[in-house]
């Protein structure tokens, strides 16, 4: 085998490649400029509606208002509110969303609030439980009773010559000392690493069977054969630009989900200050030293198996299953709690989707990833091995 | 005559009747039922281990430390100073720190000193510590307060007046619907046009490839005939395929008790017959106006392949409207209800949460209906145009 040989082979897939319109449209623009929109899309409008339903007027009704002046006096200064006619209809309106809560004060609520003290008393909100405007109104009426009963509880302490103080002996507060980077890399850990895996294959999909499948419904299969380039050669050029296909693709959507993540986290900072996005180089790069055997292994085996087809459209009907089969175990790292251990470190693809998993997160055990990547290199090496005896075999590569 | 012929055709496929059959109704149960139940079991797993807490300063409140040791799901490992690199590591999920004097603090009233607790934020297990640590704490405080007002003759009770108390009005079958009703419209509209896409291409790109195309229109039928033959078959398979997916779905729901009891949260779930027929109603439309674009942007194609990306990007421009039943806080009002694909996902999302604005339901319809048969007509004109049947 010549290297000289390899890198023509390589040359002119490439160019072919490169040539297609749609080829470039579809491994290059797409992935660049949908994760983007879609996700700066879906993020941008739901912040906006979120934000007109908080500033549209909500409706809502007292029951038993003669019950509580005071705190009905209260819900009707808040802004943005508005308190229509009490009527029995409420649990109906509020079904169909023309009224946002009812508000229920048990008989007495005010007399009973001076005279009984070892009572409590029950305010009653009704609301529509998923409905997002209603929730808003929840919320808010809540804060005013809570505002009004730390009122009350300060005159009866006073009453009792007891500070507030004295019912709060002391405060406790959650403190995060995880890095910023290992919670980034806890979140993105869930969806990044079936991203990362999914791209790999879709990414080599397309050129996989165009180089193979593809080239003999051209009937060029015959003429590359002929050609003083050996079988060993031929396979190796293809595999090669399948492979950096897959890369390419795979490292480009990376970049621009990224991207966009950096971008909305200042969209993000707004909503919780505590969320610092903060992705480390070195756990990407090291992801991408787990990633480069499977991408090798996914490249080599959907070449074998388009091989078999007879045209373009017979290719996608075989691969279109396999994508099943690997879209299962890529899903494990969307599974809470599952740890690796030497037999999954032994499952191809869910074994990479879990240590990508750790490596988002921070967690380096070098004694797994070492496991891992030796596993993935294993299974690499037979789909090479499998593909380029496919290409030995004529019945395969002639079949009709 | 088309209609059959073309039928035929496509059944003889084996590749799609694996597609129609196999994914939905096979796939689809196998994955959510699959994944719910290691979901559910790893979850549990989680759940029943123990979580390794440190407590420092634990001489400054017995009481407390006492409290903690005793909780369940917690072990209080020996105290270091590296608990943050323990907890970075997950070697440890929590550590509570007390400052000094603490108890004496609370024996007196004076000072109110304040308790940290250190944890790994977006941590599953971290984050659970935490819940069962301020779980302990809290029922400390409350103890604390009985204790301290109980010496001056007053009773705890002083410091609840008055609690609001959320009640949930909405029906069981809205507040369920209203999760479904987020995905399902979504799903539905994609899975109408993911099933025309295979006929549409075949029929029109996969004729030219195969070069049959100048035989069928050398026969006998006339060419709106073969359109509307071609046509009814696309729109079948993508309904068929809409329904079989769907009805597997609310079987796999009906099955998967458990799993979806977590969807909704609890909530009994049904779907009511009616909102069904609606929604099937409201989408019969939108299946033809999938179906006819498809096929009209399909003949354009040269090849199979070609025919491939160019409805590829059909299906692009299709799943941003759709999406639109996902977000929070849109309603359907009179502009929206003229978009097309928006307006059914809107609409759709109103029926599974049972409100039936029948107002909007005839006019999506009327819309959507308007549209469909504008494509419709598209289809049929350029199935006229010789340049665009043998285009190369």
């Amino acid at each position: 085998m010549k290297a000289r040989n390899v890198a023509i082979v390589f040359r002119k897939e490439l160019t072919d490649t490169l040539r297609d319109r749609r080829t470039l449209i579809s491994s290059l623009l797409l992935p660049l400029l949908l994760f983007p929109l879609l996700l700066a899309g879906v993020l941008g409008l739901t912040i906006i509606f979120v934000q007109r339903a908080e500033r549209q007027t909500a409706q809502l009704v007292l029951l038993g208002e003669e019950h509580a002046p005071e705190l009905a006096r209260r819900i009707r200064s808040l802004e943005g509110v508005s308190v229509l006619r009490a009527s029995n209809q409420y649990v109906q309106l509020i079904n169909e969303k023309k009224l946002q809560a009812a508000v229920e004060f048990p008989p007495g609520l005010e007399i009973n609030l001076r005279q009984n003290a070892d009572q409590t008393q029950r305010v009653k909100v009704y609301w529509y439980e998923g409905e997002l405007r209603s929730r808003f109104m929840l919320r808010r009426l809540q804060k005013v009773v809570k505002e009004y009963r730390d009122e009350i509880v300060k005159v009866r302490l006073a009453a009792h010559q007891l500070t507030a103080a004295d019912a709060r002996p002391f405060e406790f507060e959650q403190k995060n000392v995880a890095e910023a980077e290992k919670v980034t890399g806890n979140v993105l850990g869930f969806i990044l690493p079936y991203f990362i895996i999914i791209l790999c294959l879709t990414g080599a999909m397309y050129p996989a069977m165009d180089l193979t499948a593809g080239e003999k419904e051209r009937g060029t299969m015959e003429t590359i054969l002929a050609s003083p380039a050996g079988r060993g050669e031929i396979v190796l050029g293809k595999f090669l630009v399948v492979l950096l296909t897959s890369l390419t693709t795979t490292a480009l959507s990376i970049l621009s989900f990224a991207v966009t993540v950096i971008a909305g986290a200042s969209a993000l900072a707004s909503i919780s200050k505590e969320f610092v996005v903060q992705v480390s180089a070195r756990s990407a790069a090291t992801v991408f030293v787990v990633v480069l055997p499977l991408a090798v292994a996914f490249s080599a085996a959907l070449m074998a198996i388009s091989l078999i087809a007879r045209n373009y459209r017979e290719a996608q009907g075989y691969l279109a299953p396999l994508m099943f089969v690997v879209i299962l175990p890529a899903m494990g790292s969307f599974l809470p709690g599952i740890e690796l251990n030497a037999k999954l470190a032994m499952v191809p693809i869910l074994n990479v989707s879990l240590l990508a998993k750790e490596i988002f997160a921070g967690q380096y055990s070098w004694k797994m990833m070492g496991m891992i990547f030796g596993w993935t290199c294993l299974y690499a090496a037979v789909a090479l091995w499998f593909a380029a005896r496919q290409f030995r075999r004529e019945e395969v590569l002639f079949r009709t | 005559m088309v209609y059959r012929k073309e039928l035929l055709d496509l059944l003889r496929d084996r590749r799609t009747l694996v597609g129609i059959f196999l994914w939905p109704l096979v796939l689809f149960p196998l994955m959510t039922v699959g994944f719910g139940q290691i979901e559910k079991k790893v979850a549990q797993r989680a759940a029943k281990r123990d979580a390794s807490i440190m407590l420092l300063g634990a001489e400054h409140a017995p009481e407390l430390a006492a409290r903690l040791q005793k909780t369940e799901g917690l072990t209080v490992a020996p105290a270091s100073e590296d608990y943050v690199r323990q907890i970075n590591d997950k070697k440890l999920q929590a550590a509570v720190e007390i400052p000094a004097g603490f108890q004496d603090a609370i024996l007196s009233g004076q000072a109110s000193p304040k308790v940290s607790i250190y944890f790994y934020n977006t941590e599953g297990r971290s984050e659970q510590a935490v819940d069962r640590i301020e779980k302990t704490i809290e029922e400390y405080r409350a103890e604390v307060i009985a204790r301290r007002l109980g010496a001056r003759g007053v009773t705890p009770k002083l410091l609840e007046p008055v609690v609001a108390k959320p009640e949930n009005v909405a029906t069981a079958e809205k507040a369920g619907g209203i999760k479904l009703g987020t995905l399902l419209p979504y799903f539905i509209i994609l899975l109408c046009l993911m099933s025309a896409l295979q006929p549409a291409i075949d029929l029109t790109a996969g004729e030219k490839e195969r070069g049959t195309m100048e035989t069928i229109l050398a026969s006998s039928v006339g060419r709106g005939e073969l359109v509307m033959g071609k046509f009814l078959l696309v729109l079948s398979f993508s309904l068929f395929n809409t329904m079989l997916s769907i009805s597997s779905f609310a079987v796999t729901m009906r099955f998967a008790r458990d799993y979806s009891a977590e969807m909704t949260r609890g909530f009994a779930y049904t779907i009511q017959p009616k909102a069904m027929l609606l929604v099937f109603l409201t989408v019969l439309p939108l299946a033809v106006l999938f179906s006819a674009t498809l096929l009209t942007v399909a003949l354009f194609a040269k090849s199979f392949k070609e025919g491939q990306s160019y409805t590829g990007y059909v299906m692009l421009a299709a799943i941003f409207p759709a999406i639109v039943s996902m977000l929070p806080g849109i309603e359907l009002n009179a502009g929206l209800a003229l978009v097309p694909i928006v307006n059914v996902s809107l609409i759709a999302r109103e029926l599974f949460t049972g409100s039936y604005h029948w107002n909007y339901i005839g006019l999506v319809f009327a819309v959507t209906a308007v549209y469909a048969a504008a494509s419709l007509w598209l289809a049929m004109k350029m199935f006229q145009r010789e340049s665009v049947l043998f285009r190369s």
